[in-house]
């Protein structure tokens, strides 16, 4: 490893850090390796003396409140350096956040209506299904008594058809709100990890 | 020397060096270097500790055609480094307790 690959590895290593940070441990090594070598010690002995970069960085890292460092350096950033990247950078944010933001509000508040809509269908759909089947039942159970009350064998079949009639439409809604049901909770999911991804 | 005392003597070592004259990074290290054992590694981030603490400030000057960090005391690094001096006086009691 050379001194220029010592400086890339330390820069890579340093990423986690703010950007004015990064550059003024780099300065310093910098200076230090120029230091080192006027005073006539070579490279490869500097490089060894120092140690792997991961190790340098680690300890730079270590000794660096990064929370604390990052609200000085947006500071430090605005005051000091408004160089064509900051603002750059300001500008994209100033551009972009009226859009985004708006945008993801809608994509909740769309995503809010759907879950809504969905869970109102499943109710729905399920009182319909109850409702058919409990009254398919009742009337299966009370062609009997209807027959005898009447004294119709036409009448109890009639009341058997209607009764059974009722009972697969009460089955079929039970079917469509178990669709539903998987169906939404497939869609919700699915969106849950669009807003996930985009965050 | 065992890690936890060197570690709280350093902080110590360094202002008690910049006190006696601005210095540069490497120059630094090698004032240290005759009293402690250190790696170059270990300086540097107690340096920007104490910078952004505001017990050193710096400043640059041309050398040899290239920029040069010198470090150079602060009034609240000097009153650090009181604290310093007051702290090693209990410790060279103990010292002396130790060895009697």
């Amino acid at each position: 490893m050379d001194r220029q690959n010592f400086m890339y590895e330390l820069n890579k290593e340093l990423y986690v850090l703010p950007r004015i940070e990064i550059k003024q441990a780099l300065q310093y090594y910098e200076e230090y390796f120029d230091d080192c070598l006027e005073n006539g010690k070579n490279e490869f002995e500097v490089i060894t003396s120092l140690g792997t970069p991961s190790n340098v960085a680690a300890q730079i890292i270590a000794a660096s409140n990064v929370k604390e460092v990052n609200r000085q350096q947006t500071f430090e950033d605005a005051q000091k350096q408004p160089t064509i990247k900051n603002y750059k950078r300001s500008i994209g944010a100033m551009i972009s956040a009226p859009i985004v933001l708006p945008l993801k509000f809608v994509l909740y508040i769309v995503w809010f209506v759907l879950i809504i809509v969905g869970f109102s269908l499943l109710v729905s759909f399920g009182a319909v299904s109850l409702s058919t089947f409990i009254s398919g039942v009742a009337i299966l159970i009370a062609s009997i008594p209807g027959a005898i009350f009447f004294g119709s064998l036409i009448f109890m079949i009639e009341l058997l058809g209607t009764g059974l009639v009722l009972l697969g439409v009460g089955l079929l809604f039970y079917l469509i709100t178990l669709g539903t049901f998987k169906g939404s909770i497939k869609i919700s999911s699915k969106l849950f990890s669009c807003f996930g991804r985009r965050k | 020397m065992d890690i936890q005392l060197k570690k709280g003597l350093l902080d110590a070592i360094v202002l008690a060096a910049v006190k006696k004259g601005d210095v540069y990074g490497y120059k630094l290290l090698q004032d240290v270097l005759t009293v402690i054992e250190v790696s170059e590694s270990t300086l540097y981030p107690i340096l920007r500790r104490l910078e952004t603490q505001g017990c050193l400030q710096t400043y640059q000057q041309q050398h040899d055609g290239r920029l040069r960090k010198y470090y150079s005391i602060t009034k609240s690094g000097e009153l650090k480094l009181k604290e310093y001096r007051q702290q090693c006086l209990e410790l060279a009691n103990i010292i002396n307790f130790i060895f009697q």
